[in-house]
């Protein structure tokens, strides 16, 4: 017959869920500490299934990950539009889509129409207008801060000036129709999501004109 | 999203894609690095290092295995390859229980604090993350991640039977472990 210090020996096949042999079953049939020893074995073995998913990372971890993935170019930035897009294209607005493109279209006519009227006429205030405002809407989407940036920019690396202004100007007309529709949509999680989303890549634009080296 | 859209959508630089894909597999690769190196800090760097060389790779993956499993093989990959270049001993070599001052102790006439019941999983947590790092990497794959002993023995380089004698001298660590400490919160009580 088997001693303890025997048993124990031939224990960890019996956890696992090999099979018992005769003499095995006859000693822990008769001792009460390698009863509780299998026991207490085969408890911790399944306990310990339920620590594969407790810890949750910091969210450094993202933060830093997204700044290596955006620096690689594996996240490509065009694609970070998708997220409005899926917003404008989802199935809840399908039915309204067709009568809104069609508004859209007249208007888009009647201006048309109303711009080919004016030019015929010569070059009248509506027209200069629609000039002045085109220029000065490109201009609008660098704010002070921006420009400062650019202006730093312009002395401590002149040949990525031009880069981090169009980066600006892209990441802030991504601010603006983002802020529309979360406008439009209070409440709307999708639309916050990709306002939050879109002051996320300004930070990062930001971080990567501030400090290269950290990319 | 699923994650088979997010995988598709991911492998064509959707950053959207690769944050669902960090979210749905965070908490498991973080707890990995975690529970194999037993410093937080250390752990989210190699969590952040796994899912980077994942996503350098994920226009490769054509779906043949599971995602997770893919993710958890190149997690294990980081994490020992870590421990490796710090010199930590990734198995003991000893595969004798005696002679090793880290090696539970034989306590088959002690008395019996019966383990079974509610395990609390905070002091499992603990004592696995205090295992000397010789046990706890051969226990955190085959208890907690479910790795086979032949899949530990190749991942670590050690021998099938080395991997069982390493995860037995772990559990009776554990036991120990957390035997003591039961027996502590007992006396506190009679205090």
């Amino acid at each position: 017959m088997l001693n303890c210090e025997q048993f124990e020996d031939l224990l960890p096949e019996v956890i696992d869920g090999g099979a018992w042999t005769a003499e095995q079953r006859t000693h822990a049939q008769s001792c009460k500490n390698c009863t509780s020893l299998v026991n207490d074995l085969r408890n911790i073995a399944q306990e310990s299934k339920y620590l594969a998913e407790t810890d949750e990372p910091s969210p450094r971890v993202w933060q830093e990950l997204r700044k290596s993935l955006v620096a690689e170019g594996i996240i490509r930035p065009q694609a970070k539009h998708g997220r409005l897009m899926d917003f404008f294209f989802a199935p809840r607005w399908r039915p309204i889509l067709v009568p809104v493109g069609a508004v859209a279209a007249l208007a888009i006519a009647f201006v048309a129409y109303q711009s080919d009227r004016g030019s015929m006429n010569g070059p009248t205030n509506a027209a200069k207008t629609a000039v002045t405002t085109g220029a000065q809407s490109d201009v609008a989407l660098l704010d002070d801060e921006d420009i400062q940036l650019l202006n730093h920019l312009s002395v401590e690396s002149p040949a990525m000036r031009a880069s981090y202004e169009d980066s600006l100007k892209n990441v802030n007309a991504y601010i603006r129709d983002a802020k529309e529709v979360a406008e439009k949509n209070p409440g709307n999680d999708a639309a916050e999501d990709a306002l939050m989303q879109a002051y996320n890549e300004k930070t990062m634009v930001y971080e990567m004109a501030t400090n290269p080296s950290a990319h | 999203m699923t994650e088979a859209e997010a995988i598709e959508r991911a492998q064509k630089g959707d950053g959207d894609a690769f944050e669902a894909l960090y979210s749905l597999h965070k908490r498991r690769v973080y707890s990995l690095c975690l529970r194999m190196t037993g410093n937080p800090t250390d752990a989210e760097d190699l969590a952040q290092e796994a899912f980077l060389q994942l996503f350098r790779k994920i226009s490769t993956f054509r779906g043949e295995s599971a995602f997770s499993t893919w993710l958890h093989r190149m997690t294990v990959n980081v994490v020992l390859m870590q421990l490796r270049k710090k010199s930590l001993p990734v198995v003991s070599l000893d595969e004798s229980p005696d002679g090793d001052e880290e090696a539970p102790k034989r306590d088959l006439g002690a008395d019996d604090l019966n383990l079974s019941g509610a395990m609390d999983r905070v002091e499992l947590n603990r004592a696995v993350e205090n295992l000397p790092p010789g046990y706890r990497s051969v226990f955190v794959l085959h208890d907690v991640e479910g790795f086979e002993h032949n899949e530990i023995a190749s991942m670590v380089g050690c021998s099938i039977g080395n991997s069982k004698s390493q995860l037995h001298k772990a559990r009776m660590k554990l036991r120990e472990v957390l035997k003591q400490h039961r027996a502590g919160k007992a006396e506190k009580k009679q205090a």
